[in-house]
């Protein structure tokens, strides 16, 4: 049999969908890396310089700090969300009529937009008028999270636990429910404790949930922009600037591009980067199952 | 031993009163729904019986939780620890008891060596087949060293090859160690191949109960030869009513006073060294219009014709009376 020419117009039958993620998500990123490589002074006169922008912007002091902010405040997120959802998620029954009720409520603050959200507790911890900070400052206890950024980041840790630990405790529930009753049983005919059949009974079988409600607050806590936003305006001072208000600010309010598209490189590679090492820890841990 | 005392497991079933001979297998035989399940958890604690009481030499475990009571429970899906290794979890209900870790090791080793497990004892469970996963948790409850071992149906998701071998194992384990062991299941078989006493259950309560034998040759109620015989026991018209088991009934007569009836054939289904042979009884009644004779060899004969099918006498069930199925003790 005479040997056939490899066909390879099969590859054409790719174009299409190499076409759609070329103009939805590869040329647009390649713009910023375009971007973040020239001086570029009109439409005209353009300099290339190479990774001067990067170097700047790792250098800046301003960046650095609100990088660290920024870890601080998703560390803080993830510390808090996480044990509270898990907390919910174990208080809600299981089955019975009031179910469905409560799994509605716990999504309301996952429906209402984040420039509301921000908007809310602007106004229900503020110290003149705000039902929260008024009743606060009436016990004794000074609040006023437009001066102090002790209080303002209190504030904010506060609204984005009230926003998205609804979140975290819906796949936990979720992750709880497909446990069979007999696991629970076959622990209690071992006499195990409320603790012990926590951390081997539903522990072990909510680890996948868990690492997606990780991931997905892992990511969205590092893009936080509008609550703060709407809040404090990154106040007071600049302790609650986060890298996305930040890069705002250089990119639209200043309108250098060049270190502003320098800096959304390193804050897009900072946030896979800390999603692959969340991610492969976790993978090698079961790796060595 | 364990004794059931007018144990009541669904309102409005007749109360059980029964003793589970010490160290002994008894096999709980039942449809499905028959409270098979119900009688297990009452026995392990995980329910409370509507009335009645669950006493362990002796005394009543009432008021004894699952954890405390000296009973340990197997359940028909592998139930395991995913976090723990194979050792992990068979010493899992001495950890929740807080033995020192020295104690556990060595017992954790005897536990694997009597059941095979000892080469996979760094395994997880996830990474086990049904078989090993099953012994495993058989493990996990041997572990726990209670005098009962209450098992729903352990084997009845294992392939049928396995299910066989790991029954004839699980016989002399537990014979050796001396455990009183609850063993419920759907199948007759098991009543012979397990069963030194045989416990029949249906709708929540005890239909008859003796040594497999006993029950098989004298049931005491249609309900009891029925559950005894798989396929059913056939109806034989007449008054007062009889049943004769597929297996008792022959295409030739074995001695003169054999019974005989005339059916018809509907088909067959043979595996080479059995032939399943259904028919219907003529003249056709509207109750019995459906028989099976297990002959055995390899019978072929093509529906529609008639053949005459012959019982012994003595292998026709009747019953005194259509009375209700007695609560026997």
């Amino acid at each position: 049999m005479p040997e056939t020419m490899p066909d390879n117009r099969a590859w054409l039958g790719v174009l299409p969908v190499l076409l759609v993620v070329a103009f939805s998500a590869v040329i647009p990123l390649m713009t910023v890396v375009n971007y973040s490589v020239q001086d570029i002074f009109d439409v005209h006169t353009r300099l290339f310089v190479g990774f001067d922008w990067y170097r700047e912007t790792l250098r800046d002091p301003r960046f650095l700090d609100a990088l660290v902010r920024q870890l601080g405040f998703s560390a803080a997120v993830l510390a808090l969300e996480v044990p509270l959802g898990i907390l919910v998620a174990r208080a809600l029954p299981r089955d019975g009529r009031w179910v469905g009720v409560l799994l509605v409520l716990l999504a309301v603050p996952l429906l209402i937009p984040w420039n509301v959200v921000g908007t809310i507790w602007q106004l229900f911890a503020r110290p003149d008028i705000g039902l929260l900070g008024r009743a606060v400052n009436e016990l004794g206890i000074p609040f006023n999270y437009t001066a102090e950024p002790l209080h303002a980041w209190i504030t904010l840790l506060m609204m984005d636990v009230w926003h998205w630990t609804s979140l975290v405790a819906l796949l936990a529930f979720s992750g709880l429910t497909a446990i069979p009753g007999q696991c629970y049983q076959a622990a209690a005919m071992d006499g195990m404790s409320g603790v012990q059949v926590f951390r081997h009974v539903e522990l072990p079988r909510l680890k996948s949930v868990l690492v997606i409600a990780v991931l997905l607050r892992l990511m969205d806590s590092f893009m936080i922009y509008t609550e703060p936003f709407v809040l404090t305006g990154g106040g007071p001072g600049n302790s609650t600037t986060f890298l996305s208000q930040y890069l705002t600010t250089m990119a639209v309010g200043q309108f250098d591009l060049g270190p502003a598209a320098a800096f959304s490189v390193l804050y897009f590679l900072v946030v896979l980067l800390l999603c692959w090492l969340f991610y492969t820890s976790v993978i090698a841990e079961r790796g060595e199952r | 031993m364990l004794e059931l005392e007018s144990l009541v497991l669904k309102p409005g079933a007749r109360p059980i009163s029964h003793r589970f001979p010490a160290g002994r297998i008894s096999v709980v035989l039942g449809r499905n729904r028959s409270g098979k399940t119900a009688l297990t958890r009452v026995i392990a604690g995980l329910d409370e019986p509507v009335s009645g009481d669950v006493r362990l030499n002796g005394e009543s475990l009432a008021s004894a939780s699952p954890g405390i009571r000296s009973v340990s429970l197997v359940y028909q899906t592998f139930v395991n620890y995913p976090g723990w290794t194979v050792a992990g979890n068979l010493g899992s209900p001495l950890v929740a008891a807080r033995w020192d870790r020295e104690r556990i090791r060595i017992r954790v080793r005897e536990i694997a060596g009597k059941l095979g497990l000892a080469d996979l004892l760094d395994r997880y469970p996830d990474a086990l087949s049904g078989g090993q996963q099953q012994r495993v948790a058989i493990g996990r409850a041997l572990a726990k060293g209670a005098d009962v071992l209450v098992m729903d149906e352990p084997l009845v998701n294992l392939d049928y090859k396995l299910r066989e071998s790991l029954q004839l194992e699980l016989k002399s384990l537990l014979h050796e160690l001396g455990v009183t062991v609850i063993y419920t299941t759907t199948d007759p078989r098991d009543a012979f191949a397990l069963g030194d006493a045989l416990v029949l259950l249906a709708e929540h309560t005890l239909l008859q109960s003796g040594t497999p034998l006993a029950v098989y040759d004298r049931p005491a109620s249609p309900a009891a030869a029925h559950l005894m015989s798989d396929p059913q026991a056939n109806q034989v018209p007449g008054d007062p009513p009889a049943l004769v088991r597929p297996e008792h009934l022959y295409l030739k007569p074995h001695a003169a006073d054999d019974a005989s009836f005339s059916v018809e054939v509907l088909g067959t289904e043979t595996n080479g060294s059995e032939t399943f042979l259904h028919c219907r009884p003529e003249p056709v009644e509207a109750h019995a219009d459906h028989w099976v004779a297990h002959l055995s060899g390899l019978v072929d004969l093509p529906a529609g014709g008639r053949v005459t099918l012959y019982a012994p006498a003595g292998s026709l069930l009747t019953f005194e009376e259509q009375r209700e199925a007695p609560a026997l003790g």
